[in-house]
């Protein structure tokens, strides 16, 4: 955090722009196969996916594309800051400073290479990814090869991630949109859930190299691991370096799977004020529990949640934007997973307009609960769903990242077209049946976190 | 339009040139149906893909480029106004950016929805940005859509209505998202500041959000004439990537951008960073942070129509634009003297900057945070980078980025508009710099490090902790 801290400081000024959806959270990936009429089917990419399996623990996917010749690597391993294992075994910093041998070889070795290297963690899975040249892709695979075979942490960079982990705490707390995170995170999640420890002062960086070696060797020998290509490779090509690229797989350490625990919905309907230094402006989040990809109204909940925060003329924008200018963003913000997660209207205005402002959002949800949504709406929120399919086959890393994204979160591959294709289905009756039952004010808790007096 | 459609139109003339069996004769009526529908000239960029790049200006002024690319699933059009927050006048900060947000207002032809429904209930998506140097428009939409795309647009920048209720609703929304972005966080809250005290009266001084005061003070008239003068098509460039069928999308854009009635007034000329007077004494700033200080030096470099500009740029690449900024490896990873370190390379329109920055613990007084800073930079410009092998490794890194960036079109969109505004030619974003990039030596590299570095003095700036910067 603190390296994007002093990026933003230097930065000579950000650009401003017209719409503030930006701010809202992005949707997830999809990989279709389109088959609506309305979408250009001549102009459709196919990138199929070829999946098999490497062997019992591990699954090797391609998406072959040869405009250019760039290849990707991602490999993908199932576990991610939720589980209990990552926390206890510091698999955090274990993975992602992998590549901080004490001699400084690996990076040395990857800024020789014009390639892109990556250690990422994510809530249900870490990997690695790589870009690169075709030509430089053997040179991509040896380096890959030692960091995960790398037994050696830098001391220093250790210590340096303790102390840029205490700095960037600091930073978060006086930072009001982690703030508004944090006050919805403490008041549904049980103090023993493991996706409390993102918004909770972290624990100190583990600094024993051979305890890290050893958590990222379990990490790249978990069983349900990915080997995923992308680019200007043919699948001969591919199975020549897949095989042998990671190393045998082992057993799963017996806290991986998070266990968690139900949601705090009991206190839902009531008022939370988190007051703050320095604000000139009042943060809000009008939230509940969410829906889960499980969940047999999800589709129905897509339609619904754009129809009143998903876009620029939604039902939030329009009552608070447009009509008013109370805001420069009104937005929803949901969490979609295999556990019900935080959903929430957002907004944010000046210190001196709290009440109109509340009052308004309110109405929304009111009205939202009381009138259900029209014929158009539903029409237009299905146009948006299937329109929106053509932007996740502009590559193939796209094509790949969804295809993982699927694996480790145990979806059926096309989970999100199956989605589009069930809304496309609804009827307005079904999703305003749905809003009615969902979108009770009484299960919504008002949250703002406001200027300290 | 599908690809049997743009197949047949892009056989159609070799089919009727290969057809020696029938001559056509063409008679004096039909030569003038074979006028030109537009005045952009055709490239075939890559004839085995189908890439083509239609560009030119029309005669209204509005340059065009269009880069058909069959490939592509959708398409990004982009309206570049060679317009940002650098030109506003005095007394009228946050103008630039306060008129993008009018611009998606009421036009004679069409409701304030009209233009957002549009994308929205096709999947699209639609925004914009003011910045320094320029208002950027910016759309995506699958192709069966786009035509209206350039409807909206035309009509925009001809029919546009200007009223009190929504100049006062915007001037509310603009100073929401001017709080949001610049008051309420530390670092936020710097940023002004830190640009007023860098800049001072250079219009790059102040950010594209401007100030509350100036944007309360906005009335009509000024606006009225902010559009008529400067939203003119001769200072902006029409931008269209995607699989659009180039000829049909150029005598389109000629159908609707062809003609205005407007007179251009030219943005003002932005006084070149090379030539500016920086402040020589240390700007020091405090502010409620973390228990930091961080220590800043910044240089001001070449712009892109410069000799050695493309010197300059593998420079930075080579410093830091890999796995490896030299500074940190140097004044942290090596010598332990600072928690974090940094090279930030940024470019505008009258030219850049490159700043070194390290950020210490609270114990690191100013005067050592500077002199040690200073030391790291030298060793750096003595440093092992400066290679044959590490020159190589940033242009192989320079063509791998414009290769990954083929694969989007808002990306493509976005460096062809960019190009032509800073540059004055958008072939530069199409492979078109290959060879200025290529021919560039190592000497040149050490010379660019030895006139924009060594031989240069640098701006510092100091943050620490302390109190919280006061907002209006």
């Amino acid at each position: 955090m603190h390296r994007s801290l002093l990026l933003t400081l230097l930065l000579l000024g950000p650009a401003f722009a017209q719409d503030a959806t930006e701010e809202a959270a992005p949707s997830a990936p999809v990989q279709y196969d389109i088959a609506d009429d309305d979408i250009e089917g001549e102009l459709r990419r196919a990138t199929p996916v070829q999946t098999w399996a490497l062997d019992d623990a591990t699954t090797a996917l391609l998406v072959e594309d040869h405009r250019v010749p760039i290849v990707e690597l991602r490999l993908q391993f199932p576990a991610g800051s939720w589980s209990p294992w990552f926390q206890e075994a510091h698999v955090e910093e274990a993975w992602t400073l992998s590549n901080y041998d004490e001699a400084g070889e690996l990076r040395a070795r990857a800024d020789a290479l014009a390639a892109d290297v990556t250690l990422w963690t994510r809530d249900t899975g870490s990997g690695l990814t790589v870009s690169c040249l075709k030509r430089d892709l053997p040179e991509a695979i040896a380096l890959v090869k030692d960091i995960l075979a790398n037994t050696s942490y830098d001391a220093d960079e250790l210590k340096r991630a303790q102390q840029g982990q205490d700095i960037g705490w600091e930073g978060q707390i006086k930072d009001p949109a982690f703030r508004t995170k944090q006050a919805v995170a403490r008041a549904l999640y049980a103090e023993d859930d493991p996706r409390r420890a993102e918004f909770e002062e972290p624990d100190k960086v583990e600094r024993d190299a051979a305890r890290l070696a050893a958590a990222r060797d379990t990490l790249v020998r978990l069983p349900g691991r990915a080997v995923g290509f992308a680019g200007d490779l043919t699948r001969e090509e591919v199975e020549g370096i897949a095989q042998g690229l990671l190393p045998p797989a082992d057993q799963a350490p017996v806290n991986l799977i998070a266990e968690f625990p139900p949601l705090n919905t009991d206190a839902l309907g009531g008022e939370i004020v988190e007051p703050m230094k320095n604000l000139t402006q009042i943060y809000f989040a009008y939230f509940r529990d969410g829906l889960t990809w499980g969940d047999e109204d999800y589709a129905t909940w897509l339609v619904a949640d754009h129809v009143l925060g998903g876009h620029f003329f939604s039902r939030l924008y329009v009552a608070l934007r447009h009509e008013g200018g109370e805001t420069y963003g009104a937005y929803t913000q949901k969490f979609p997973g295999n556990e019900p997660a935080p959903y929430a209207l957002a907004t944010f205005t000046r210190a001196d307009n709290l009440e109109t402002t509340e009052q308004k959002l309110r109405d929304v949800l009111v009205t939202f609960h009381d009138g259900g949504i029209t014929e158009e709406e539903l029409s237009d929120a299905v146009g948006f769903f299937q329109g929106r399919q053509l932007f996740d086959l502009e590559s193939p890393g796209q094509a790949l990242g969804n295809a993982l994204w699927e694996l480790r979160n145990g979806l059926e591959p096309g989970f999100d077209q199956a989605m589009v294709d069930k809304a496309a289905a609804l009827d307005v009756e079904t999703v305003n049946a749905f809003i009615q039952r969902y979108y009770d004010p009484a299960s919504f808790t008002m949250l703002t976190v406001q200027p300290e007096e | 339009m599908n690809l049997t459609l743009l197949a047949a139109l892009a056989l159609a003339p070799a089919a009727l040139a290969q057809d020696d069996a029938d001559p056509i004769e063409v008679t004096e009526d039909e030569t003038e149906a074979l006028e030109p529908a537009h005045p952009l000239t055709l490239e075939t960029l890559d004839a085995e893909a189908g890439v083509v790049l239609a560009s030119g200006d029309l005669d209204s002024g509005l340059h065009v480029s269009i880069l058909s690319d069959p490939r592509m699933p959708v398409v990004a059009t982009q309206m570049w106004v060679q317009v940002g927050s650098a030109h506003e006048a005095a007394a009228e900060a946050g103008f630039a950016h306060l008129f993008e947000h009018l611009m998606f207002g009421v036009t004679e032809t069409y409701g304030k929805e009209a233009y957002s429904r549009h994308h929205t209930s096709h999947g699209g998506s639609e925004n914009a940005y003011t910045a320094f140097d320029n208002t950027v428009y910016i759309s995506e939409i699958g192709p069966a859509w786009h035509d209206q795309v350039l409807v909206f647009e035309a009509d925009r920048i001809a029919n546009l209505v200007l009223d009190e209720e929504n100049l006062a609703n915007e001037q509310k929304i603009v100073t929401e998202e001017l709080r949001l972005r610049m008051e309420n966080n530390p670092v936020a809250r710097l940023i002004s500041p830190a640009l007023a005290a860098l800049f001072g009266d250079h219009p790059y001084g102040h950010t594209p959000a401007g100030t509350k005061e100036d944007i309360a003070g906005a009335d009509l008239e000024l606006v009225k004439k902010f559009y008529e003068g400067y939203y003119h098509p001769g200072n902006m460039h029409l931008v269209v990537v995607g699989p659009v069928d180039p000829d049909a999308t150029a005598a389109r854009a000629q159908e609707l951008f062809g003609q205005t009635a407007k007179e251009r007034v030219e943005p003002p000329e932005v006084p070149l960073l090379s030539e500016w007077d920086f402040p020589d004494e240390r700007i020091v700033l405090t502010e409620d942070l973390p228990p930091i200080k961080v220590a800043a030096m910044m240089y001001p470099g070449p712009t892109r129509t410069s000799e050695d500009y493309w010197a300059y740029r593998l420079m930075t690449e080579m410093l830091a634009g890999g796995e490896l900024d030299r500074l940190r490896e140097e004044l942290v990873t090596e010598r332990g003297k600072a928690v974090e370190a940094v090279t930030v390379a940024e470019e505008l329109r009258a030219g850049s900057i490159l700043a070194f920055a390290s950020i210490s613990l609270p114990f690191r007084f100013e005067g050592r945070a500077f002199k040690l800073l200073a030391q790291s930079r030298d060793a750096v410009g003595e440093g092992e980078w400066m290679s044959e092998e590490v020159l190589a490794t940033a242009k192989r890194r320079l063509l791998r980025e414009e290769l990954e960036r083929s694969y989007y079109a808002a990306s493509m969109a976005d460096a062809m508009g960019q190009a032509y505004a800073w540059q004055g030619d958008e072939h530069l974003a199409l492979g078109g710099a290959a060879e200025a990039i290529d021919a560039v030596t190592l000497d040149q590299v050490r010379a660019a490090w030895d006139t924009y570095v060594t031989n240069a003095e640098p701006v510092e700036l100091f943050v620490k902790k302390g109190k919280a910067q006061e907002v209006d």
